[in-house]
């Protein structure tokens, strides 16, 4: 004997009703964009609660998984994480599709029931979160902020970033829009742009160009990306805080888990090198134990372009980084246990002693574990070696230094920017024999070295300041490289996330 | 006896004890090392600036990782030992000793164990440290001591233990490696060695004042999987010290399944994987335990490093006979039990919803959930409350014996283990081991389980696939006998078989 106990229609509707009171949500708008969403034919404007809930209901069907996340989604504003959609999918196998309508009354709240929801179809949306309400001038959010400007440009994008409370999407608009991408930071930016109005896509495509690590956030993409009828891309950087915890901020393995959690239920990731797609790779043949197949994983090379810089920030870098008679030697990136400072003042002393004159100079911010390389900076400072650190540079005083510069040093493990940035300007490079350098050196002008030999780190280094044909063989290399730009980039990655 | 609370050893003792270290380090480093006379301290200065000497030509990091270890009392991390080796290439032989004082000290301030004398031991050293240390006997530890109990009778082997402040591997107490090494054998099998293990603990004098056991030019095999504090020094040594570290890889879930697990978890297991990247070998417990450390190799090539070799050694099924004369009685109405901690990862939730589903269509049987609290029980909670309002016949059990464990599995119809991501599946296993047919989850470690018979497979995010597999159980007898006699015709596997294999591919490093 089958024996179901189904909730009724009304019970739906009183709970909107209830709902309604308490938080003066405007259901009937957010009933009739559900009626949309769901393919109804349109209501007239003066329906009532009770009406729509029974025209929604009608329209669900059996309430499968993504009519579940929608309707929670437009109704209570505010969109769900996977087991309250998993909780809800079963409350309505048992009692029937007016569950899900009550759900959604009992999930909206003060702060989601005033808002203005507003659902997007069949649209782009481009998710940046982080680079609105925390730029922090980080090559991932230089990569976010340049990518979604190719983007603009070219194609129809919408623009979104988070609630205060990573609960929703919203869109970001001029002027905000403008400022954010211009990479201005303006005061006031979070939360004053249309924080009243939320949008919740529906057959769009979502890209997420930065690296999301908020677990609200992160739970609320993972529901999107498995649940919703939505593509779902992403830019895949690497999975260091995984495979390098001993050289990653403390903790940001835990927040990046969660980030790899959503990106289990991605349609694709593009890679930023083969690297990094190595990285993803094993990442999804780990997820094979939890029954997961993973994204299709794709490396799309990050650009190699340096603009020509002005005769006025060459004469300025000139100035600023050139001590008279000695070769430069340039290295970008922050300071902080991957990027392997500590062996490049070692080379640098290694070959002081033996005679060799070059000042060496290092452009970047101190980060985390950063003590040892500035005691052992200060001690050669204070034995009067020609080294010095400055922090973050302006792009155009950076370009003109890169051309000024005998050769550069960069044996991270992180972006390659820095080494892209060195070659495309002309200027030879000493990176490591493996990963995204070795990718990246692939194109000409570098010279390769096991990073963690500091005997061969240290010949490297001396040939590149005492062999001059060697050293114009690979600067003829790296002027012949093919340039590799950001509008060359950023088409290939929305092919790959349009699919 | 007057026992202080804080001991605190005389410079001469820290002086005597340190220069002892440093010729025991000779001892194994140098071919020739000179002959020990009466003059400890000078000798030691000799061997010291010997061996510095030979830092000084060679850089050998294994050499440096020593030096650092025996002046210390304690491990160097692998910044200690890379800047050492940069002095060692720029330095003067008076510079390298400051260095090697300098960082020495720092660490044996911090660890507090430069008073104590050091041995050397080279072939097979296993870190059974929470074994040895704790009376917990979950399922990693249940591995590890039961590996140990037939390697023990088998090979010569150094266990150790790590010292409080987690600085350096120590020889373990008399009280300790019967708890490591001989959990549940009797006293009269354990005589030779001591008290036995479930003796009321005092404090152990020997853990304040151990032996410092230093493996070198040996393979340390971790059992377990050690906690954050021990893997930046673990990093090391397996790194730079020559040491051939290997691991038994049971999985990936914290970083894997971050979703499913506590907040923070994958911080202290990306601490251990940043030793398993410095492994020779790893042995996974299962086809998809073995996948998840071979996909984490994978991903290694991005730095230029090749990651551990990964085999698989699966782990057996060994459940103890029933009593003499059990004969095993079908219940009234059908049971159905379902084994494991409340946690996410292990799905109750579906089980619960399956189950309402059945009872609304007017099947009638018992459920009954038996497995401590995990974490995260809020919403299973509430399920359960509503389900016991309703007067379903649902029951909870969280604190059982173990035998009252087995009893309750052989008398069940069939159990039920569904879980989202296992690096085994032990219920499942031990279910089949008692005969009772498992419904579980079809892919990963449940699956690979289940290839060998007496289990229905479903996808365990698909509820409608549980409740099909659930209700054929509850309604179609011929296939519960079809599953007992799959059950009772697998193939055997002991604790014997494997860490016998375990041997030959983790250790010796033979080919699966």
């Amino acid at each position: 004997m089958r024996r179901r106990i189904l909730t009724t229609p009304t019970t739906a509707a009183s709970a909107l009703r209830r709902a309604q009171r308490r938080t003066q949500a405007d259901f009937p708008a957010r009933l009739a964009l559900l009626l949309t969403a769901l393919g109804a034919p349109s209501r007239p404007m003066e329906a009532n609660v009770s009406t729509l809930a029974g025209a929604v209901l009608d329209a669900m069907g059996d309430a499968p998984s993504d009519v579940i996340w929608l309707t929670l989604a437009l109704v209570s504003g505010s969109l769900p994480d996977s087991e309250e959609v998993i909780a809800v999918r079963r409350a309505v196998e048992l009692d029937g599709p007016p569950k899900a309508l009550i759900a959604a009354a009992e999930r909206t709240t003060l702060e989601t029931g005033r808002r203005t929801v507003r659902l997007l179809r069949d649209a782009t949306l481009v998710d940046l979160g982080d680079l609105v309400t925390s730029p922090l001038g980080t090559d991932i959010q230089r990569v976010a902020r340049n990518v979604s400007n190719e983007w603009i440009s070219r194609h129809d994008v919408i623009i979104t970033a988070w609630t205060d409370s990573f609960d929703a999407l919203r869109v970001v608009a001029d002027p905000d829009r403008g400022a954010v991408l211009a990479g201005v930071v303006r005061e006031g930016i979070r939360g004053a742009t249309s924080a009243d109005e939320v949008v919740v896509p529906w057959s769009c495509t979502y890209i997420l160009p930065e690296l999301a690590i908020q677990p609200m956030r992160c739970a609320a993409i993972q529901a999107l990306a498995t649940f919703s009828q939505n593509r779902t891309g992403v830019i895949g950087f690497d999975c260091a805080p995984i495979t390098s915890s001993e050289t990653s901020v403390q903790g940001s393995a835990a927040m990046f888990a969660l980030n790899l959690a959503a990106v289990a239920h991605f349609d694709a990731v593009g890679a930023t090198s083969r690297a990094a797609a190595a990285e993803y790779e094993g990442w999804r043949r780990m997820l094979a134990g939890a029954g997961l197949t993973g994204p299709n994983i794709t490396a799309v090379g990050l650009p190699c372009h340096a603009p020509e810089p002005g005769a006025e920030a060459l004469r300025e870098a000139r100035e600023r980084f050139l001590v008279p008679g000695l070769p430069l030697v340039l290295v970008v990136g922050s300071h902080e246990p991957r990027t392997n400072h500590l062996a490049v003042l070692h080379a640098a002393e290694m070959l002081w002693r033996q005679g060799q004159r070059f000042s060496l100079t290092f452009v970047g911010g101190s980060s985390w574990g950063s003590d040892e390389f500035t005691q052992r900076l200060n001690a050669l400072q204070r034995a009067g070696r020609p080294v010095e650190s400055t922090g973050r540079l302006s792009h155009h005083l950076l370009r003109a230094a890169y051309r000024l510069a005998r050769c550069t040093l960069s044996l991270n493990e992180g972006s390659g920017l820095p080494l892209s940035e060195s070659l495309s300007a002309g200027t030879p490079a000493i990176t490591s024999d493996f990963g995204s350098m070795r990718e990246i050196a692939e194109g000409g002008g570098a010279l390769l070295v096991n990073p963690r030999d500091d005997d061969e780190l240290t010949a490297a280094l001396e040939r590149m300041l005492t062999d001059d044909l060697f050293v114009a063989r690979l600067r003829d290399e790296a002027r012949a490289r093919s340039p590799w730009t950001w509008s060359d980039y950023a088409e290939q990655l929305w092919e790959l996330f349009h699919g | 006896m007057h026992v202080e609370a804080v001991h605190r050893p005389t410079s001469r003792i820290i002086e005597h004890a340190t220069a002892l270290r440093v010729l025991t380090a000779a001892e194994a480093f140098l071919e020739e090392a000179p002959a020990r006379g009466s003059d400890v301290l000078r000798e030691a200065s000799v061997c010291l600036g010997l061996l510095t000497q030979r830092l000084i030509r060679t850089a050998d990091p294994a050499l440096a990782w020593l030096l650092l270890t025996s002046i210390a009392g304690a491990y160097p991390l692998a910044e200690d030992v890379r800047a050492l080796r940069r002095t060692a290439r720029l330095g003067s032989e008076l510079e390298v000793m400051f260095e090697l004082l300098d960082r020495g000290l720092r660490l044996a301030i911090k660890h507090g164990t430069v008073d104590r004398p050091m041995t050397i031991v080279s072939g097979v050293v296993v870190d059974l440290d929470a074994s040895a240390r704790s009376e917990f006997h979950n399922g990693i530890q249940r591995v590890a001591r039961e590996t140990v109990k037939v390697w023990g009778a088998q090979h010569m082997l150094t266990l150790v233990a790590w010292t409080d402040t987690a600085g350096i591997t120590r020889s373990l107490s008399p009280r300790e490696e019967i708890r490591a090494a001989h959990w549940g054998r009797s006293q009269d099998e354990t005589n030779p060695l001591g008290a036995p293990a479930h003796q009321a603990t005092t404090v152990d004098p020997h853990v304040l004042e151990p032996t410092l056991v230093v493996p070198w030019r040996a393979t340390l095999v971790l059992a377990e999987v050690p906690p954050a504090d021990r893997c930046p020094p673990l990093a090391a040594l397996a790194e730079f010290s020559g040491n051939a570290v290997v691991a038994i890889g049971y999985d990936a879930i914290p970083v894997i399944s971050a979703d499913l697990r506590p907040p923070g978890e994958a911080n202290n297991f990306t601490c251990y994987l940043s030793v398993v990247k410095h492994c020779v070998r790893v042995a996974g417990i299962s086809t998809s335990a073995s996948a998840e450390f071979a996909g984490f190799a994978h991903a290694l090539s991005s730095q230029g490093i090749l990651g551990p070799a990964v085999s698989e050694v699966q782990l057996p099924s060994d459940v103890p006979p029933p009593p003499p004369g059990y004969h095993r009685v079908n219940p009234d109405r059908p049971r159905v039990i379902c084994v494991g901690r409340l946690e996410p990862h292990k799905n109750h939730a579906a089980v619960l919803h399956a189950a309402e589903m059945l009872w609304r269509e007017g099947l009638d049987f018992d459920l009954e959930l038996i497995g401590q609290n995990g974490w995260s029980t809020a919403a299973v909670d509430r399920q359960l409350r509503k389900l016991e309002q309703a007067h379903r016949p649902v029951r909870r059990r969280d604190a059982v014996s173990d035998d009252e464990l087995w009893q309750a599995i052989r008398e069940a119809s069939f159990t039920v283990f569904v879980s989202l991501h296992e690096g085994f599946g032990l219920p499942v296993s031990e279910s089949l081991a008692c005969g009772t047919p498992v419904i579980t989850t079809r892919y990963g470690s449940q699956g690979q389980i289940a290839e060998h018979g007496g289990c229905l497979t479903v996808d365990p995010r698909n509820d409608d696939e549980l409740i099909r597999a659930m209700r054929t159980m509850l309604t179609d007898p011929a296939t519960e006998l079809r599953l007992r006699a799959e059950a009772a015709a697998r193939p055997q596997r002991s604790w014997l078989d494997y860490a016998d294999e375990l041997w030959s591919i983790l250790v010796i490093g033979a080919h699966a």
